[in-house]
């Protein structure tokens, strides 16, 4: 997968945090400590890389 | 003699009689992301994930005018490829790395047209998931040096290892490709296949035909996709013009694997809009939202929707 863009979303319900990525181009909101969802084991991989996910608005 | 006859002499009579395969869609029936891609990974038929490994692929799925000729089945798989490359293939991960026992498995499948560079290859490996044990590859087998222009059921014998002492943490799977193998020649080659079967010990049965809604639903335990769905409308939940919200909960129609990566489509007038995260995500719904809205005179609907818990 390629990641060129992850920040972190929430709307305005409590606990309602997730990410918003660009992956492989396409928009996509990942949910965050899914066990077993690839993509958010990508994004831990890609922050394992240097990477930072950006804070949310 | 009627082919429910024929089909029904042909049966096994002893052994696992139902639920024979291990693989989903392999009459290659279900496309929900579309029929035809040239990118990598999950991209057009259900299930199946396209490795280009540098090589330039077209994905599709294609409908046989002559279904006599592949067990009844009218829908094929065609992975065309015009430059290719080592690994190039395609592939399922079958959930949980312990569905496919240890020993002799059979795969099975109708196939026509040119073999990769090498002979066309069935290889793979156990994957132990988050935590778990080292990945294990199984010993390659090459399943033909040749295809033809004609329709042809081929079979292989997979030795799948032992997987006693293996730890087996969350998203494990046992990975079956099809393909090119280590061979680095570009040479075209163009992979015809449908009625792929996976199944426990080393003979191989006739492909176990299945409703459609049966095979759309084990699919959409790992990609959903609605679209055009203009009756997902988003409710108020409150009414104040500053903050308005709206918001929906977008039941999937099966339980998924994990909580699903999604994708979202919201068309509406005014605000801010997405997923929302959490607790109001999970492998049975995806809550949606728009914010800021005028509560007395904006709307708001998914137009479309898709949910990803795909290994």
């Amino acid at each position: 997968m390629n990641i060129t863009k992850a920040k972190y979303h929430k709307s305005e319900l409590p606990n309602s945090t997730n990410i918003k990525a660009t992956i492989d181009g396409e928009e996509m909101f990942v949910p965050i400590d899914a066990e077993g969802n690839r993509h958010w084991q990508a994004v831990q991989e890609w922050v394992a890389e240097g990477n930072t996910i950006e804070e949310a608005d | 003699m009627s082919n429910a006859r024929k089909l029904a002499d042909n049966l096994p009579t002893e052994g696992q009689l139902g639920a024979r395969s291990f693989i989903i869609n392999g009459g290659m029936e279900i496309s929900q992301r579309g029929i035809s891609s040239t990118s990598s990974g999950y991209v057009s038929l259900d299930r199946w994930y396209v490795n280009q490994s540098g090589a330039s692929t077209t994905f599709s799925q294609e409908t046989n005018s002559n279904p006599s000729e592949t067990g009844g089945l009218q829908k094929y798989a065609r992975l065309n490829v015009s430059s290719s490359s080592d690994y190039c293939h395609i592939r399922q991960p079958i959930e949980d790395v312990t569905t496919v026992p240890a020993g002799t498995v059979t795969l099975s499948f109708y196939a026509k047209g040119t073999a990769p560079a090498g002979g066309l290859y069935t290889y793979g490996n156990q994957h132990f998931g988050s935590g778990g044990s080292s990945d294990v590859d199984w010993t390659p087998v090459l399943i033909t040096s040749t295809l033809t222009s004609d329709w042809v059921r081929y079979t292989a014998q997979i030795t799948v290892p032992s997987l006693d002492g293996k730890t087996v943490g969350a998203g494990s799977y046992f990975l079956l490709d099809i393909g090119q193998h280590s061979n680095n020649a570009s040479t075209a080659f163009d992979l015809n296949i449908t009625g792929v079967m996976l199944e426990e010990g080393s003979q191989a049965s006739p492909f176990e035909h299945e409703p459609t809604s049966v095979t759309l639903a084990k699919a959409q335990r790992y990609f959903y996709k609605m679209t055009n769905n203009k009756t997902s409308w988003l409710y108020a939940v409150t009414t104040s013009h500053g903050s308005g919200l709206r918001r929906r909960s977008i039941h999937l129609p099966v339980t998924m694997r994990t909580t699903p990566t999604a994708t979202i489509s919201i068309t509406h007038t005014g605000g801010t809009s997405g997923v929302d995260g959490g607790v109001w995500i999970g492998p049975d719904s995806v809550g949606v939202y728009v914010n800021s809205i005028n509560a007395e005179t904006d709307y708001a609907y998914t137009s479309a929707l898709t949910a990803d818990a795909e290994l």
